[in-house]
């Protein structure tokens, strides 16, 4: 299933899809289960976690009222450092500066780490169909690469697959055979990507923070890739969202220390990596450039709506390991770079042309567990409730709003409500004799899944 | 580059949008630890827990110290300039092949945090990036009297960032295969900390 996007497919037959695949079900069963049981330990450790999220969600909503102005200063004091900012308001512009750079800086490799927005940009087929070999160095992402799929969860991107899938994988890339032990998986991609590192005239990395104060930014990361990316290749190109910014390094703590504990369960990651500028005059290693690309790619267009709490996302994936919906159908199912309860306010927002981004809102039983876990407290079934209404408004005929119309007003009234009652039970024994309801059109949608009572 | 969109037309946008007036600036307030840990021995604690190796040692003993770690170890020691230690080689003279052919390297760390056990490593004053990045183990010395509670209270007193600066917290690791923790992936699996003094 190297590209799903091929025939447009509900997300209902997608998600039928993955229920059918047994082996990827019991691989996101374990490894959502045990993201969750880590996140509550390492929540558990802090004494004033409700503080802390209480205070990144403030630090969120009180960034985004002043983005222009923090932009801004971030930009000067990166340009003052040497640092090279760009601006895409698209995804098009944003893989065309890339491009440029890597047309320009040279080197037939370059090493990438994870990044969510060179995959909502696309930026790996823009760089290959211009020549480049473009190596994916996170291991999860290495994965990926060599299946040709998308990452299927924000944070641990082949989580989807069994050991003896990734073995398979690795003896194709190999030519040779990888034993199916995860250690030894783990040790032949170390062995393979670091030539890469060290052959790569430009290395990739994501962006979780920029730091308007100082005009840094700064990346997390557990293997060590992100900071191979970021100090061995001459270039080092950072990509990120134009939400992505703090005022200084006090609210970067707070961030810090809710974002691992929520993503993997651990007090920090291994890396965090805090760059501010190009290696300087006097200093024995590092890249001779430094560019940050900023993307709107939709976001500016949010931003004005009641759905702008969905850019305080810090991606944690917390709302995806504990979505029940996630949890069975995995995130291909969501046909999206973002999946889950996140992915599923953010993609319409953020591709509001497509008419498949505005199915995903139906990808949740509205159960609030997103809400709940979010460290920045976005109030994600919330928002997708509003998204359903939101489109209901718009998409719906004036046959179908003229009976919701009626129906909400019949059962505002005492009394139409008790007749119905009454008429339900009496008609109860006769349904059940017909025992389904008939399995055509919205009807049948709708009963699939539902038992009568 | 003429690609993009200049930065004045992006923010124009952006100034369309918002009220431009965050309110009440936001409350930063720092984490509380229900097992608070600080000083030398609480690093240690937190350090070896998540899989480092550490010992104290006075001053004069640093070389002893990191020649009997490095020993009978295949391949070099690699060290950055100015440290006291008999290293074979000495990075970055010796260019990045060798460097990751080494098999330990030592590094300077400039403080460490003690509650989540994490080594502060700067790219400045001839540390550099890749000694502590390329070969498989890694020893940093860190000053006893360096160590802070925690990574935040080193960070709001930084003013002025070097080019780099990294926060090493433990061996490096991957849980990307089933959900399963794997040491050593990219950067160094092993980690040791001398603190001096």
């Amino acid at each position: 299933m190297s590209n799903p996007t091929a025939t447009p497919v509900s997300f209902g037959r997608r998600a039928d899809r993955a229920l059918a695949d047994e082996r990827m079900r019991a691989a996101i069963a374990r490894g959502t289960g045990l993201m969750v049981q880590r996140r509550h330990e390492a929540v558990a450790e802090l004494v004033n976690a409700d503080e802390l999220r209480d205070a990144a969600s403030a630090i969120r909503a009180a960034t985004l009222q002043r983005l222009p102005e923090l932009l801004e200063q971030w930009s000067d004091n990166l340009g003052a450092l040497g640092g090279q900012v760009h601006w895409a308001t698209d995804a098009d512009e944003a893989t065309a500066i890339v491009a440029g750079i890597v047309r320009r800086r040279g080197g037939k490799v370059i090493a990438k780490g994870k990044s969510m927005i060179s995959e909502e940009i696309h930026l790996n087929e823009v760089l290959e169909r211009a020549g480049a070999e473009v190596v994916e160095t996170d291991l999860g992402e290495f994965i990926q690469q060599l299946a040709g799929e998308p990452p299927s969860h924000i944070v641990a991107p082949a989580m989807h697959k069994d050991r003896f899938e990734v073995a398979d994988l690795l003896s194709a890339d190999r030519g040779a055979p990888v034993s199916p032990e995860i250690d030894d998986e783990a040790a032949y991609a170390r062995r393979r990507l670091r030539q890469a590192f060290l052959d790569a005239g430009v290395g990739i990395t994501g962006v979780n923070f920029a730091v308007a104060s100082t005009g840094s930014i700064c990346l997390v990361e557990n293997e060590g890739n992100g900071r191979m990316c970021s100090s061995l290749p001459p270039t080092h190109i950072a990509l990120m969202g134009l939400e992505r910014i703090v005022a200084d390094f006090a609210e970067l703590d707070v961030m810090l220390n809710l974002l691992a504990r929520s993503a993997t369960g651990q007090a920090l990651t291994v890396y965090t990596n805090i760059v501010t500028g190009p290696r300087r005059g006097d200093e024995i290693d590092g890249p001779e450039e430094l560019h940050v690309v900023v993307l709107d790619g939709g976001r500016s267009a949010a931003l004005d709506t009641r759905f702008s709490p969905a850019l305080h996302c810090i991606r944690c994936g917390a709302c995806l390991n504990v979505c029940p919906v996630y949890r069975q159908v995995g995130g291909h199912a969501y046909d999206s770079v973002y999946s889950g309860p996140i992915g599923a306010v953010l993609t319409p927002l953020l591709k509001p042309d497509d008419p498949a981004a505005r199915e995903l809102s139906e990808a949740s039983s509205l159960c609030g567990a997103c809400t709940e876990i979010c460290p920045v407290r976005i109030p994600l079934h919330d928002l997708l409730l509003h998204l359903r209404h939101r489109d209901a408004r718009e998409d719906a005929s004036r046959l179908r709003r003229a009976g919701f119309w009626l129906w909400s007003q019949a059962w505002s009234r005492r009394w139409i409500f008790r007749a119905m009652v009454l008429v339900a039970r009496a008609g109860l024994p006769l349904l059940r004799r017909m025992r389904h309801l008939p399995d055509v059109g919205w009807l049948g949608a709708w009963r699939r899944g539902r038992e009568l009572p | 580059m003429t690609t993009g969109t200049s930065r004045e037309e992006f923010l124009r946008r952006l100034r369309a949008t918002g009220s431009g007036d965050p309110g009440q600036p936001p409350a930063k307030p720092r984490p509380r630890f229900a097992d608070k840990r600080g000083g030398p021995n609480g690093f240690i604690e937190s350090w070896t827990a998540l899989g480092g190796t550490a010992e104290q040692v006075p001053a004069e003993d640093l070389p002893g110290a990191v020649t009997a770690y490095a020993v009978g170890r295949d391949g070099p020691l690699l060290a950055t300039a100015g440290l006291d230690v008999a290293a074979d080689l000495t990075w970055p003279d010796c260019g990045s092949q060798a460097a990751a052919g080494s098999a330990v390297g030592v590094v300077r760390a400039v403080a460490a945090a003690a509650q989540t056990g994490t080594v502060l490593l700067r790219a400045d004053d001839n540390r550099g990036r890749a000694a502590s990045l390329l070969p498989p183990a890694c020893i940093f010395v860190i000053d006893a009297g360096s160590v802070v509670d925690t990574l935040g209270d080193f960070l709001r007193d930084l003013e002025d960032p070097p080019s780099q600066l990294v926060a090493v917290t433990g061996p490096s690791r991957s849980a990307d295969i089933e959900s399963t923790l794997v040491i050593g992936v990219h950067g160094p699996g092993e980690v040791h900390a001398i603190l001096i003094g």
